[in-house]
Formats: structure tokens, C-alpha cells, sequence
């Protein structure tokens, strides 16, 4: 599979199927039931000019948006901090509970679901991804 | 009329406020004290001999910390006095009243200094780690020093003093009457001031109209005794509390409505609360400075804080109400007001959710806690010590790695039974806390759990430990290396590391050669077993157990906290 521009829209739509078909995050996820939107924040000195926004809803992953909606849970960063989630170097969960990725929603809830968080950004590890501007070198699968 | 060296001046003094014992090592310049103290052992004082003064330090902490009477540590000029220093650091950081007594070369020829043999400035030396400190340049002087410096240890913010006593003060005699010795509600306040009423009126206004209230309970709510009055608040208006670090214990762990400090229960909680009533704090940097993430959002979340210190008022949060008054006054003047007008509540939605978030975040650790595999994972090692003693033992925490992984399962449920000097981190301390927590409560049992790093700092103390029959069981979880600052290089330094593995030490035999009991475990299933063999021996014993060193490396909220302490700083 050719890589995927990290949070386009065929990334996206990869994303939802892989969320769909993995049954360990389903049942480490199983009433979370809520909506999400990621804001990519542009850092235009390292190439990333716009800010990105996608949104999706899990575990159950029945749609996805890529523009502003209302969601429960907000997460709000700079592009280079979602690299670092995604190739492994910050543990997400870790870069929320030391704030480099914002969160606006209601944080019990989110760190109930350590164990789905985890497992669901696994799951996107799987996707070959493709990042832009500085972070090109950093791109994998 | 009776005719009384300086030393008998002091511990004539000593005895008015109940002081049990003295802990220190003796010196030359300080045989007028020592000798008064073994004069009036029948009078209820003793002089408890350690190894090192930095070990009679911490013990004189501790002891303050388990029975919140201020402990006394003595040490004799220049050597005995620097040694104390750790100690005494550890316990100005954590506000523990501490009576800090040390000899000096004679009046005529200390400050400035004349050349003696062993002569130091130790008003310099303590004055940066003491609330107060003097020199006593006048046997006419001794009771009201003594006196004053009871006064400056418990009033306000507590904290150690320094009183600095030149021999020839000590050696003089004269004579005094009964009545040179008053009682001590005589010369200092025994009940901590309350809160300015209005300012207490507008914090229940504000805790009553929140939506979801907290109650954050630092180690001021133990100093002050206050526990009684903060679980009647929180289960009064069923509100979630979150002690922290240094306030483990002031309710259970397993109350309902506790949630454990740097939990991901209590992160939520202070995340969620709109108004929190945060009790005997600073907000601390283990408090995460009051700040997101581990608090809300600025402007979402309005903070009430109750400090003993005016001076800690704000000091780091922005306040909507800042009380200057003592923790169990306040809580007591809150408490009659909530009372007056409002109903007792269930517990509250953010006390629920939190607790289901609480039990995600500690099972994990509960599956951990049970791993079989070897060698022995270090939950595993905590969670069998934790199961294996009393509900109301006294627990000691010392180390690095090892006192992270404690927390996760190693719960507290009274006051004033976990000692841990979390805020100076040393090591070294916790042998030297569980001797004073058995002296302080020999009715109970005493463990301690820590690295061999932090063991090998003050292991001479189990000498003092079979001396005294003090039995303690020590708990080591050895990974032959200082393992947080290993893996701190091994993060930040490319994989390369210096300075910080060790020789395989056999810490069970260093303590059978001291007259204790010593075993070594290999093996999970050897843990319980060997601490009841360690319990029936009737020592002081130590399990030198070998724990997993790349599983010790890496308890997982190591990453935070080394978030916390470089923030700011570049790393590659």
C-alpha cells in the first residue's frame, strides 16, 4: 500500500476501516461512544503551513469529518507533536497528562480509556503514513 | 533552688514539652547535655544513638511526623553539626517541627572564628534550612531560647529551628528556681489560629454553589491533626478529595471519595472541579503547580486555599479566596457553616466518574501486582509487602524508581503512617524513619521499602535498629543500580550511562552482621514466606530481594516526572 498524507481524507477513511476491523480496541474502547475532533495547529518555520482539523467518532469509527464540528473531546496541537505520537517517540496519553497535546473535554473520561487510546493509535500506526514539510524523513510504512 | 549545668538547663526545658528523646551522636563539647539526658532518664527523656547524625535527623523528622510533636536531633560541633544537614533539609522542605540542638566551641572563641579545632559557623550553615536559628551567647538565656525555639518550630508554617550551644554555656552552672521552667501553654500557642470569619463565609458560599467541588488536603491537614474534620466535610457535601504526596493517609486510600495523588482519578478530578478548597498546600511542583494539565483550564476553576503561612497564600495558584489559618481551625469554621446550611450530599457525579477512571488506571498495576514472572516484577514485590502487614502499619518509602512503583499499590490507610521525604528525595531516609515510627508506635508493625541505593546510604542504622530492639523490616528491591537516574541517562544521553550501577551487595548478610535478620528472595512465591520469617525472628530484618532491572527501570509515570523536574529545560 502506498503511504497515505497523514490526516487526508483517504487517510481518514483507512483509519476508519482499520478502527472497524480491530476487535481488541472495540472491546478495550466498549462505551466510550463519543466524538472527537483533532486540531492540527500549522508550524509554518518547519513547512507546515495550514492547520488541519478531522473528527471522527469511537470506538465505533461510523463516520468521519474533516472539517469544525461540536465534539465532545477537542485535542489541539502543533503538527510535530502529532509525529511524535504517531512514530512512537510521545505515548499519547503522556503528552496529554504533560499538556503538549491540549485537550478541551471532559478528562476523566479520556483517561479511563488509556488502554483504547493506546490500542487505537497502534491501530493508525499500521497505516503507511506520509508527513509533510520537515517531517517528510519521518514518514513510514 | 537547684544548681544545674547548661545541659540540665536545656533538658530540664526538653522534659516541659514532653520530649521523649533526643536522637544525635555524642561529642565532647556536648557532655553536659548528654549527661543531663542520662540524669533524667527516669523523668521519661532518653538519648537515642545513632551511626550518623544525618540518620538522628531524619529520625527527629519523623518522629515529628508520627506523633506531630516537634523531634529533637542533636550533633556536636562542626562534624556532628554538618552531618545533621541532610536531615534537617528533608524536614524544613516538608514543614516538620524540629528541634535542632548543636554544640559549639567555646563563646570567647566562635564567632568570628579564633582557629579551633572542629569550629564552624553553623548559624550560617543551618540558617538556609531552619525557620529560625540563634546562637545562645548566655546561660541566663538557655530556657528562653529553648522556649522560643518551640514557639518558632509550631507557630505558623511548621518547620525545624537551630539553637547553636558553646560548650562553656553548656558546662556553666548556676542555680534556678522551679518556677524558671514554665508549662508550655505558658510561653506558645497551643491551638492554631482560625480564618478571618468573613473570608471563611464567602469559601462556603463558593464550595455550597459549586457544581463539582474538590477538596485538595496537603501534608498541613496532617501536621494539624485535621483529618477528623476533612472527612466530615467531604462526605458531608460528598466531594471527591485528592491528597497529596505528602498528605497520604489523612483519609484511606480506599474511601471512597480518596483518590491517590498523580492518579489519573484525581487528574480527572482536579481537571473537572469547578471550585477546588485546596487545605495545607502550596501547590508544589508534585502538585503540578496548580496548573493545567493536572488542574483546569485558568478561568474555568476557582481555587480557595487555607494555609497555616500567610507567606504560601497564593504562592503559586491564582485564588479566588486565599484563608491564612490553621487547616483543623478552618475546617472546623467551614464545617459548623456547611452545617448550618446545607443537607448532607451523596457522593457527587465527579466523584463517581472519577472513581471508575481510578479503578482503569489501577488495574493495570493490579495485573502487575500479580506477575509471576522472574525475576520478581516490583509491583509484585509491593503488592505482597502491602498485603502481607496490617492495615495500620507504618509504611516507609525511600528511593527513586522504587518509591514510584509504590505508589501505584501501595496504600495507606491511616494518618500519619507513610513516611517518605518526597519533596528532598533522599535516600538514605527510610530506615531511619521506620526507627522512629517504632519507637513512636511500638504497638505496630514497621516496613520499609526501597532500593539498595537508597538502603546502602544509612544501612549502618541497623545496628542502631538491634541496639535499640527495634524491629523494622527493610524490603529492598535490589537492581544493583540508582535506577531512576539510569534511566534518565539512558532517555536523555543517547544510551550512554555513567555513574550509576553497582557490585552485587549481599544487603542480607551486611544485616546478619549486624546482629539482624537477613534473607535473600529470588523468586515471587519466596516474597510472603520470607517476610513472616523475617516478622517471627523478632529482629529488625531485611529481604534483599533481586527485582527485575530493566522492569525497574521503567515505572510508567517515570516519563512525567521527569517532565516536572527539567521543564523548561532543552533536551535533545
Amino acid at each position: 500500500m502506498a503511504r497515505l498524507k497523514f490526516l487526508s481524507d483517504l487517510y481518514m477513511e483507512e483509519a476508519t476501516k482499520r478502527t472497524r476491523a480491530n476487535p481488541e480496541y472495540q472491546e478495550a474502547s466498549e462505551g466510550f461512544d463519543d466524538t472527537l475532533s483533532f486540531i492540527v495547529e500549522p508550524e509554518p518555520d518547519k513547512g507546515i503551513t495550514e492547520r488541519i482539523t478531522v473528527g471522527t467518532v469511537l470506538p465505533q469509527a461510523s463516520e468521519y469529518w474533516l472539517d469544525d464540528r461540536p465534539v465532545t473531546f477537542t485535542f489541539i496541537a502543533p503538527y510535530s507533536v502529532y509525529v511524535d505520537i504517531m512514530t512512537g517517540k510521545l505515548d499519547a496519553v503522556r503528552a496529554i497528562t504533560k499538556g503538549s497535546l491540549k485537550l478541551k473535554g471532559p478528562m476523566p473520561k479520556i483517561l479511563r480509556y488509556v488502554k483504547g487510546t493506546n490500542l487505537w493509535i497502534d491501530t493508525l500506526r499500521t497505516i503507511p503514513t506520509e508527513f509533510e514539510g520537515d517531517f517528510a524523513e519521518r514518514s513510514f510504512g | 533552688m537547684a544548681r544545674m549545668t547548661g545541659g540540665e538547663v536545656v533538658v530540664r526545658c526538653l522534659l516541659k514539652e514532653e520530649v521523649k528523646y533526643v536522637f544525635g551522636v555524642p561529642g565532647a563539647q556536648l557532655l553536659p547535655l548528654t549527661d543531663a539526658i542520662c540524669k533524667n532518664r527516669d523523668r521519661g527523656i532518653d538519648f537515642i544513638h545513632n551511626r550518623h547524625e544525618q540518620a538522628s535527623a531524619h529520625m527527629a523528622d519523623a518522629w515529628a511526623r508520627v506523633t506531630g510533636q516537634p523531634g529533637v536531633c542533636t550533633g556536636t560541633v562542626g562534624p556532628g553539626a554538618t552531618d545533621l544537614v541532610p536531615g534537617v533539609a528533608a524536614a524544613y522542605v516538608e514543614s516538620v517541627p524540629m528541634i535542632v540542638l548543636t554544640a559549639q566551641t567555646q563563646s570567647w572563641r566562635s564567632y568570628p572564628s579564633h582557629g579551633s579545632t572542629q569550629e564552624c559557623d553553623q548559624l550560617a550553615l543551618f540558617s538556609g534550612i531552619t525557620k529560625w536559628n540563634a546562637s545562645v551567647n548566655s546561660w541566663d538565656r538557655i530556657g528562653e531560647l529553648v522556649r522560643q525555639a518551640f514557639r518558632m518550630a509550631l507557630s505558623g508554617r511548621p518547620g525545624p529551628v537551630h539553637l547553636d550551644l558553646p560548650a562553656d554555656i553548656l558546662f556553666q552552672t548556676g542555680e534556678l528556681e522551679e518556677d524558671a521552667f514554665p508549662e508550655p501553654y505558658q510561653y506558645r500557642a497551643i491551638e492554631g489560629p482560625a480564618g478571618n470569619p468573613a473570608l471563611v463565609e464567602k469559601a462556603v458560599e463558593l464550595l455550597l454553589s459549586a457544581r463539582d467541588p474538590l477538596i485538595h488536603a496537603g501534608g498541613g491537614v496532617l501536621r494539624s491533626g485535621a483529618w477528623n474534620e476533612l472527612r466530615d466535610l467531604a462526605e458531608h457535601l460528598g466531594t471527591p478529595v485528592t491528597p497529596t504526596v505528602g498528605a497520604r493517609g489523612v483519609l484511606p486510600d480506599d474511601h471512597p471519595l480518596v483518590f491517590k495523588p498523580s492518579g489519573y482519578g484525581a487528574i480527572g478530578a482536579q481537571c473537572e472541579a469547578d471550585v477546588v478548597l485546596a487545605i495545607g498546600t502550596r501547590f508544589g511542583e508534585l502538585d503540578g503547580w496548580g496548573n493545567p494539565p493536572f488542574w483546569g483550564e485558568k478561568g474555568t476553576q476557582r481555587f480557595i486555599q487555607v494555609d497555616c503561612a500567610p507567606e504560601m497564600i497564593g504562592v503559586n495558584a491564582p485564588l479566588e479566596i486565599g484563608i491564612a489559618g490553621d487547616a483543623r481551625t478552618v475546617l472546623r469554621q467551614i464545617m459548623d457553616l456547611v452545617r448550618k446550611t446545607a443537607p448532607a450530599r451523596k457522593a457527587g457525579r465527579l466523584a463517581t466518574e472519577c472513581r471508575a477512571t481510578e479503578q482503569a488506571w489501577r488495574s493495570e498495576f493490579e495485573d502487575l501486582g500479580r506477575s509471576d514472572t522472574e525475576p520478581i516484577h516490583p509491583l509484585r514485590l509491593v503488592k505482597e509487602a502491602r498485603d502481607f502487614f496490617p492495615r495500620d502499619s507504618m509504611i516507609c518509602v525511600d528511593g527513586g524508581n522504587i518509591a514510584v512503583w509504590a505508589t501505584y499499590l501501595m496504600d495507606v490507610y491511616e494518618p500519619r503512617t507513610f513516611l517518605w521525604a518526597g519533596d528532598m528525595g533522599h535516600l538514605g531516609a527510610g530506615l531511619p524513619y521506620a526507627l522512629a515510627a517504632r519507637l513512636a508506635c511500638p504497638e505496630k508493625q514497621v516496613f520499609i521499602i526501597h532500593g539498595d541505593g537508597s538502603f546502602l546510604f544509612m544501612n549502618q542504622e541497623l545496628e542502631t535498629a538491634r541496639r535499640h530492639g527495634l524491629q523494622v523490616i527493610d524490603i529492598i528491591a535490589n537492581d544493583q543500580a540508582y535506577g531512576m537516574i539510569k534511566q534518565g541517562q539512558l532517555a536523555a544521553c543517547g544510551g550512554r550511562v555513567i555513574g550509576v550501577d553497582f557490585y552485587d551487595t549481599r544487603c542480607d548478610r551486611m544485616a546478619e552482621s549486624m546482629g539482624c535478620y537477613g534473607e535473600r528472595v529470588e523468586k515471587p512465591g519466596q516474597i510472603r514466606p520470607a517476610l513472616q520469617r523475617a516478622v517471627d525472628s523478632g529482629l529488625p530484618a531485611v529481604l534483599d530481594v533481586l527485582v527485575d532491572k530493566e522492569a525497574a527501570l521503567n515505572p510508567p509515570d517515570f516519563a512525567t516526572i521527569v517532565d516536572l523536574w527539567l521543564q523548561g529545560c532543552e533536551l535533545g
